[in-house]
């Protein structure tokens, strides 16, 4: 740390002095400027700057929304099944949000969408009704993609990617020499049968386990992952980092859930995927 | 010390403190002990707590100020088909009038904070914190405040008009170090209210999976033009770009004003942004570079943890 000295000069030569008058001059020098030539990026500082680092400009924040009434689907009392027209909806709804917000960041010229969130509002729209919004912070790269894909960032539809990954993932990524190509997601809204009156008496008090349970869990699981890996394949990545599998029971009670699947596609950037080997770090504060 | 006060200028009350602590030389901050080494480390010092706060008195929904009115053409019969407009503040509907009040309020908040930092002899505020809400007495007016820790920078170049930012001392010493001034605290806002028609109606009813197709550009008009609003501001003083902190949406039905007779319902949106604006400055040396580091106690690999994509609010 720099001893600080506030009736100091510039020309100490310490390390931090001479950055405050830097900085200072150029607010000195500010213009009121054109306001179109200016970004706007909700990454928080630390992403922002190692956005910057890894060799990208933020140029805009782009967002997209679709505010979904979902239709009526009622599962049978006693039967496994999905319920495909609410997992219609969820994909639907989200797709539409998502390339709502690929195409504002197309308008921007931008290479790709960096910390992308994706989420179900329910807010004050009655039942039914819930809003899908994807909020990203659309972003150009200073230099062409190394490798094969002809130095375009894009992917191969041609549109922007998107990555769901945080400043500190996306960094490390494209350190490892992998680019991200787009979000990809499989969803399935499952009703899982009850209970036949029969069975349940049965297993009055014994600790057994209830397969049709297990195995409804397997079916919606399995199913919102093979959806993705779909997407994957389409996008031709070479896999998929970050993934998360949720389950969100919105409004439909118990016995109705949505498995939700998603991360980010990759590809990669060269042959090898080595990072420096990091420092180990052990905090002396708590 | 409460003589009467014509709204110029600070407040008596505070231009006394501010002369005390200047007079004094003894500094206050709301600085934690990181945030403070983290400012002396790249050049600045605290030079005291500075707080800026206006309170407005704000009529807002209600016949009377008549900020909500949805300006549906289609009114004269019950049930025309004619699609319904998103009325925005941006585009000069009734609500403009209430943003612009809403914007004259912060201003004077923000610009005590700024009067209390320069008569410190500050170069600018980091962590300011801005608020609004209900004054206790009567809840009809609002109080905007804006709290801050005035710094000062090294050396014996001073900034022309004090730099206000959001970041705390942490986030304002990574930025600076990388080559980042802060500039300004900005806040977008824009309010757009919509009648719900004919056609929204019967999405709303339907039992079959539909987007909601007028709520959806009532939003993504509303946003736009919060963000429109807030780079409008970027112009006041230029930089390079804004990095936001928070932005909210909020939405809800209010019963149509155009007409009282029959349960006719409008939504109303009202979105926010808050952010402050950069400028890059060269450093006259290199930025030092990220380096790698992996945490070995547990706590903080647990908060360094990824955010979630799929976060539910």
């Amino acid at each position: 740390m720099t001893v600080f000295n506030p009736a100091d000069g510039t020309s100490d030569g310490m390390s931090a002095q001479g950055v405050p008058a830097d900085a200072m001059r150029r607010l000195a020098e500010l213009q009121p400027g054109k306001p179109g030539s200016i970004f706007t990026s909700d990454l928080s500082v630390n992403e922002f700057l190692l956005v910057r680092e890894a060799g990208f400009r933020p140029i805009g924040l782009v967002l997209g929304s679709s505010i979904y009434h979902v239709g009526i689907q009622l599962g049978r009392w006693g039967k496994n099944q999905e319920l495909t027209t609410l997992s219609q909806a969820m994909y639907h709804a989200r797709e539409l949000a998502m390339t709502r917000m690929e195409a504002e960041a197309a308008q921007l010229g931008a290479d790709g969408i960096v910390g992308v969130r994706l989420s179900v509002e329910a807010r004050d729209f009655g039942s039914d009704i819930a809003e899908f919004i994807a909020i990203g912070t659309a972003v150009k790269a200073d230099h062409p993609a190394p490798g094969s894909n002809g130095g375009s960032w894009r992917n191969l539809k041609g549109q922007p990617f998107t990555s769901d990954l945080n400043g500190q993932d996306f960094w490390t990524l494209i350190r490892a020499g992998y680019a991200p190509l787009g979000m990809v997601m499989g969803t399935c809204v499952y009703h899982i049968a009850h209970q036949r009156m029969g069975q349940m008496f049965s297993n009055i008090g014994k600790n057994v386990e209830i397969e049709q349970f297990t195995q409804a869990l397997y079916d919606a699981r399995e199913l919102a992952m093979a959806r993705m890996q779909h997407e994957a394949e389409e996008l031709r990545a070479e896999g998929i980092v970050g993934v998360q599998l949720n389950a969100h029971n919105h409004r439909w009670g118990g016995h109705t859930t949505e498995f939700f699947a998603i991360g980010t596609a990759v590809r990669p950037l060269r042959e090898d995927h080595v990072i420096e080997r990091p420092t180990m770090v052990l905090s002396l504060d708590g | 010390m409460s003589g009467d006060w014509a709204g110029d200028g600070l407040p008596p009350a505070a231009a006394a403190r501010i002369a005390e602590v200047r007079g004094s030389g003894t500094w206050s901050s709301a600085l934690s002990t990181g945030e403070f080494a983290a400012l002396r480390a790249v050049g600045f010092e605290p030079v005291g707590q500075v707080m800026g706060s206006a309170v407005y008195h704000v009529g807002r929904s209600g016949r009377y100020w008549g900020y909500h009115d949805c300006l549906y053409g289609g009114m004269q019969y019950a049930f025309s088909s004619e699609p319904a407009p998103v009325a925005l503040s941006g585009r000069g509907a009734p609500s403009a009038g209430l943003i612009e009040v809403l914007d004259r309020a912060r201003r004077s908040a923000l610009d005590r904070m700024t009067a209390e930092c320069s008569a410190l002899g500050g170069d600018g505020v980091v962590a300011a914190q801005l608020t609004v809400a209900p004054f206790v007495a009567q809840p009809n007016c609002l109080e905007f405040k804006v709290i801050g820790t005035a710094v000062r920078a090294a050396g014996t170049v001073r900034a022309p008009e004090p730099f206000t930012c959001h970041l705390d001392g942490q986030g304002f010493a990574k930025l600076v170090t990388a080559g980042w001034v802060p500039v300004e605290l900005l806040y977008g806002m824009s309010v757009g209210v919509r009648h719900d028609d004919y056609r929204t109606r019967a999405q709303m009813r339907s039992w079959s999976n539909t987007e909601v197709s007028g709520w959806s550009e009532l939003v993504q008009a509303v946003r736009s033009d919060a963000r429109a609003h807030l780079r409008a501001q970027t112009g006041r003083r230029g930089g390079d770009g804004v990095i936001l902190s928070a932005g909210g949406l909020r939405i809800w039905g209010e019963s149509c004003m155009r007409r009282s007779s029959d349960d006719q319902k409008d939504h109303v949106a009202e979105a926010t942004l808050l952010g402050t604006t950069v400028a890059r400055f060269t450093a006259r040396e290199e930025p030092p570079r990220t380096l790698t580091v992996m945490p070995l106690d547990p706590e903080r690999r647990r908060r360094t943890m990824r955010r979630t994509a799929t976060d539910m609010r």
